[in-house]
Order: structure tokens, then sequence, then C-alpha cells
């Protein structure tokens, strides 16, 4: 069989791949077009690709995936996959956890086809750094835990998206294990207890943190929106024991929707005395309870700030806005930088 | 400063001939910006190919063309 390509020249994969046959990374994103052959053809011809990033290749079947890692799995640092819906299913992912002997960094996310077997077979991969997944199938809780139990040490990252069926174990779990994260992304759940978050953070032995992203952790019930007497989510404690042990590193943090942290609690973590130094991008979109006091002294304890997100904050009136810092979000407030009036709408 | 240039260039794209000795980094700001355009087409793709790069980044592949090949058995 032999596989002719008409028109070499323009076809925009074949030259990309033939004209730098040097390349380590690619990174491409939108590559809907890109079918079998083009993949067949990396394969042969460019023997140092370590670093693979496309975003919604679904044109390209399993059996492709399979033969792009059983042949090219064992040199792969990075691989990062978004967007599959057509092919990319457990068995594939099996292959790819199998071959990928080297692998540091992976991220799948929206990728449909996957689920509770793919999560059993990442925790094999013995040399991850870097995980981040974000999967549309429902997943069981155990075989996160799996993850974090086996290679949850040797991770420096850890971004867990939408995994809504995750319970205290999990944050349990990552208190035992991870000592060596620097950026964790825990989003949309509603099972975890502020009691829970709370002690993943106390007398952890992990370094602080320098990016957390906990949007979406809070209690979801419509005719109940103080949420239920036990707080869940990250509610004041877990704020309060998060940013004692993150707070003289964290660069950015991520708490939108986390409705239940009480004005308490952020009186007691922006107080006179404390001071944020390194913290440049701040979202606290829909906090109900933040209002400008509090507002004030966020800005004052966050000397680094640049970028200060407070969308459906609707008790933020009146700011004074330090000079460099980025205020987005706010509706009829009337914010003041430094002498300058703006009136914003 | 080179922020700048950056921008006058991705706004004149089209005019451009070749990118000349550029390190990857102005590479990578250069293809997020026309990107971000949608501007990534089969004639600046070639701006983008160099023998001696080791990285390529494309965010926004959607305009660059494809051909399925011929199976002769």
């Amino acid at each position: 069989m032999i596989l002719i390509i008409p028109g070499l020249e323009t076809d925009d994969y074949h030259r990309i791949l033939a004209m730098m046959p040097d390349l380590t990374k690619l990174n491409l994103r939108f590559v809907t077009p890109m079918k079998d052959h083009i993949f067949y053809y990396m394969i042969e011809n460019n023997e140092s690709i370590r670093d693979l990033h496309l975003d919604s290749p679904n044109l390209v079947t399993d059996e492709c995936w399979r033969q792009v890692f059983t042949k090219i799995g064992p040199r792969l640092q990075s691989l990062k996959l978004w967007n599959l819906n057509a092919a990319f299913d457990d068995d594939t992912a099996q292959v790819m956890c199998e071959n990928c002997t080297g692998i540091e960094r992976l991220k799948l996310k929206y990728v449909e086809k996957i689920g509770d077997a793919t999560l059993t077979a990442i925790s094999s991969l013995k040399t991850l750094k870097y995980l981040s997944l974000c999967f549309l199938r429902d997943t069981e809780p155990e075989p996160l835990l799996q993850i974090i139990s086996s290679i949850g040490s040797n991770l420096q990252s850890l971004s867990l998206e939408d995994f809504n069926n995750s319970d205290d174990r999990l944050l349990q779990s990552i208190h035992e294990h991870c000592h060596q994260l620097t950026k964790l992304r825990l989003t949309n759940n509603d099972l975890f207890t502020d009691s829970a978050v709370a002690s993943l953070f106390r007398n952890w032995s992990n370094p602080a943190l320098t990016y957390v992203d906990f949007h979406g952790l809070r209690d979801v019930d419509m005719s109940n929106p103080a949420g239920p007497p036990e707080p869940v989510g990250l509610a004041s404690d877990g704020f309060i024991a998060l940013m004692e042990h993150s707070g003289s590193n964290i660069e950015s943090l991520n708490i939108a929707s986390c409705r239940h942290i009480s004005c308490g609690a952020y009186e007691t973590v922006f107080a006179e005395n404390k001071q944020y130094p390194h913290l440049k991008e701040l979202d606290i979109s829909f906090n109900g309870n933040v209002n400008d006091y509090i507002a004030q002294r966020i800005l004052a304890c966050c000397p680094a700030l640049t970028k200060f997100v407070v969308f459906g904050c609707f008790k933020i009136q009146d700011l004074k806005v330090p000079r460099g810092v980025v205020v987005v979000g706010t509706v009829r407030a009337k914010l003041t930088v430094e002498g300058i009036l703006q009136e914003t709408v | 400063m080179w922020l700048i240039l950056v921008q006058k260039v991705a706004e004149n794209i089209e005019n451009v001939e070749e990118f000349g000795d550029l390190p990857p980094p102005v590479m990578r700001r250069l293809s997020q910006i026309l990107s971000r355009r949608r501007a990534v087409s089969s004639k600046i793709l070639n701006l983008f190919l160099r023998r001696t790069h080791k990285e390529l980044n494309i965010y926004d592949c959607a305009r660059m063309s494809t051909l399925s090949p011929l199976l002769v058995t």
C-alpha cells in the first residue's frame, strides 16, 4: 500500500511536520481537520517530538491513537488533549498509560469517552508531576483516591475539575500523600465539607501553594441558599486554614462562588496585621458577603494585586482602588483610582 | 517596547514576507495575536515554519487546509 498525498505543498499539517523535522514541541489548537495519515507521517518522520498538545483532533481514530502511543509513547514528556468526543476511549487511554513510561505532564480535558478505567490506568504513571483532568462522564470517587495514593507524592500540580462525586476522602488523601504541590485546583463540588477542607490545610507538610483554584465548592440547594448548618464546600474555617497555610506564597486565588465564607472569616483573613505579599490575582465573584469594607481590606492586604474579580458582589458600592489594580465586574459601583473619579456602569 | 513592535507586525501581517531571525518567545506571542484574529492561513503559517526551531505553537489552526490522501494498493 502506498500513501500518496496529493499536492503536499497545500497540506499544511504535513508541511509543518516536513519542514520542521527536529520539532520537540508541537502545540496546535483547533485541529479538527487533522486525520490519521498526518499522525502516521509524524510517527515516521518526526523522531524528536516530546511534547504533544492538541486541541480537538476529532477525526483521529482510536486505532491511530494506539499506534501513536505505542510508537512515540516512551519518549513523550508531556501530553495535553482537549475536546475529544468521537474517539479516545478507555482502552486507548490504557494503551497510553502502558506506553508513556516517562511522561511528566498529562492533561485530558473534555474527553468524552473516558471514565473510571482511565483514572485507574493513570495511577500507574509513576513519573507524572503535573496532572490535570476534567472528564465529561460521571466517575466514582475511588479511582481518584487510587491516583493520589499511588502517585500523589510526586505531583507538583494537581487540577481536578468537575469531579462532583468526590468527597472528603479525596481531601484527606491529598493531605496524606501530596507534599510537593505548588498548584491545586478542585472545582465544582458540593460534597466536600468545610471541616475537611480546613483539615487538608492544617498541619499539612506541603509547602505554601502558589496557585489555588477552589471555585464552585459550595452547597447547591435553591430552597436553602444559606446552606446546611454544617458548612459544605470552602466556607469560613476552610478559607482561614487555606490562607494560614499558603498566604505567604500564594500568587493566584480563585474562590468564585464559594458563597458560604462569612464576613467574619474575611475580616480574620484580611485583618490589619495580615499581608499577602505575592497575591497578584484574586477572584471572589459571587461571594455576596463581600462589602466595601472587606474589599478595601483585601486591597490593603495584597500590595502586589493586579487583578481583582468581583462579579456578583453587589455590596461593593464605593471602592478606592490603588493604581495598577484592575477591578473587574462591579455593577453601579463608584471606583476611585488615586484621586481620579471614575464612574463604572 | 518589543510588545508594541510585535503588535505592529501582527497588524500588517499580510505584507510580511519573512520574520527574519526572531526568537521563539516572540514567535509565540505573534502566534497568539494572529490566532486570536483567526488569521493563521496557509500563507501565514509559512512564516512560522523554521527548520532550526524546536517548537511550534499555533493557537488556532481552523484556517489551515488539509487534503485526504489517496490510497493506492
